[in-house]
């Protein structure tokens, strides 16, 4: 059957496409989403406008193409606009710094710090560094699409990497201490 | 184990080291990398920890979105909902609309903004997905759990045991050491669902804040059973369990000679079944003991 642009047929097309090609990372963006307004209900609205915005411009989307990438880019969007629209200020951003830092000693996780506790030490470091470490190490983008996603350069996101990783590790040091642990470590 | 010995270590710094646990290196440096680090203790154990910090950030980040906001999403693109949505019956356009944006929404505010007609559109047409035994775990589930408002004071356990009565109350601390990590018990009750004939459900809802479990058990009418409609899909259990999926929601059941018992959820098909297989010794030992007693 022949699909006319503009026909019911079409767009089902269309509509079977985008299923096909954008539903399957729901899950993925949503577990960002959460992590990046820290509020479920505002998680679950980034989400549902960033696939309709993404449906909205999918006649301009080439299949094969990244599609993950581009619907986590139309989801920092959603989700920067609302942060624009909740705060009435700008969000500092930090002092950014291309790490160089001498390597220091492991010291490993205890077992017994629960999933709670590591999502309250990745909320505790600030939204830039939190975004790379979203993207690069659980959601395991290259360096070039984290860059492509937030729109900055691939070496900012190779600063921000290390920075949001060692922000972390304090943090779960911090995490531990609290239980009257000392420094987290044995 | 001390700062002395990376001094000498193949990463040259944290950056060199994060581009060898992002694997952004060249294949002849990560090559080079692996070399070292087969030979280097310090530097195999620095990675280790580094590695592991990423395997509990994936595993503590991890979630599913809920049910209601792929139907919503799905919705918003447009069209009826279909294939890969299976069976689909003629239910009143205006009222599925309406339970795609709102039964997220009522689940969340606690209030329930459907008539009851809407709610129970929106069930059949959930339920019309599945076989009819499969019909029996799901469709309560949805009119108990999914659409019920629940107290948000935490329950004591002599509470629930209360609630569930005594025929069932030992079962209340055999379900809580089965639930998922994070997920406690809110309701434990009887109830009855009109649309099935006035069946009664002996009901027990967890929940992590986001996602629901259900824990079903009803009586088993004449004739019913799983092997009818299904190939078992866990026979390392007490009985054999079966299994159903739609949308976001996924069934697991067994049967006993008078009862039958459904997991139902929103967590993923492995978890759902593997949540009924932790709680199927004791459910089905505390249900045979009530079908003797």
């Amino acid at each position: 059957m022949i699909a006319f642009p503009g026909s019911a047929d079409a767009e089902n097309t269309r509509r079977e496409s985008f299923n096909q090609e954008a539903m399957p990372h729901l899950n993925g963006l949503f577990r960002t989403a959460m992590r990046l307004t820290g509020d479920r209900t505002r998680a679950e609205d980034a989400v549902q406008e960033a696939f309709l915005q993404a449906w909205k411009s999918f006649d301009r989307f080439q299949s094969g193409t990244n599609c993950r990438a581009w619907l986590f880019r139309i989801l920092f969007h959603c989700v920067h606009h609302q942060r624009r629209k909740w705060f009435r200020f700008p969000v500092l951003k930090e002092t950014e710094e291309f790490l160089e830092a001498n390597l220091t000693a492991p010291e490993p996780i205890p077992d017994w710090l629960r999933d709670e506790d590591i999502l309250r030490a990745l909320d505790g470091i600030p939204p830039d560094y939190r975004s790379v470490v979203l993207l690069v190490d659980v959601e395991e983008f290259a360096y070039r699409d984290a860059a492509d996603i937030l729109k900055i350069p691939i070496g900012t996101v190779m600063s921000r990497l290390s920075r949001g990783r060692k922000l972390l590790r304090e943090q779960l040091k911090s995490v531990a201490a609290a239980y009257g642990i000392g420094g987290g470590t044995k | 184990m001390n700062e002395n010995d990376f001094r000498t270590c193949c990463f040259r710094n944290e950056a060199d080291l994060d581009l060898y646990l992002s694997r952004s290196l060249s294949g002849e440096q990560l090559s080079g990398r692996e070399l070292h680090l087969s030979g280097c203790a310090p530097c195999r154990e620095l990675v280790a920890q580094r590695q592991a910090i990423r395997h509990r950030l994936r595993a503590a980040v991890d979630a599913n979105a809920p049910a209601g906001l792929e139907y919503r999403i799905r919705h918003s693109v447009g069209g009826s909902p279909r294939s890969g949505w299976r069976t689909w019956r003629l239910i009143p356009v205006a009222a599925v609309a309406l339970a795609a944006v709102l039964v997220p929404w009522s689940r969340q505010h606690g209030r329930l903004l459907f008539t009851a007609e809407e709610r129970a559109g929106y069930i059949d047409s959930i339920g019309s997905a599945v076989s009819p035994i499969m019909q029996v775990g799901l469709q309560q589930h949805m009119h108990c759990a999914v659409f019920r408002r629940h107290d948000e004071k935490p329950v004591t356990t002599e509470d629930l045991k209360r609630d569930l009565g005594p025929e069932y109350a030992e079962l209340i601390p055999a379900i809580q050491q089965s639930l998922p990590r994070n997920f406690r018990i809110i309701e434990a009750h009887v109830c009855t669902f009109r649309s099935l004939q006035g069946r009664a459900y002996t009901h027990v809802a967890a929940s992590d804040g986001t996602r629901l479990i259900s824990l079903l058990i009803t009586n088993r009418a004449a004739g019913q059973a799983f092997e009818n409609d299904f190939r078992s899909v866990a026979i390392d259990s007490p009985a054999p369990i079966y299994a159903a999926s739609v949308q976001r929601f996924n069934v697991a059941g067994f049967e006993t000679r008078h009862h039958l018992v459904y997991v139902v959820s929103d967590l993923s098909k492995e978890q759902n079944m593997a949540t009924m297989k932790a709680m199927a010794p004791a459910v089905a030992r505390v249900v045979r003991q009530v079908e003797i007693g």
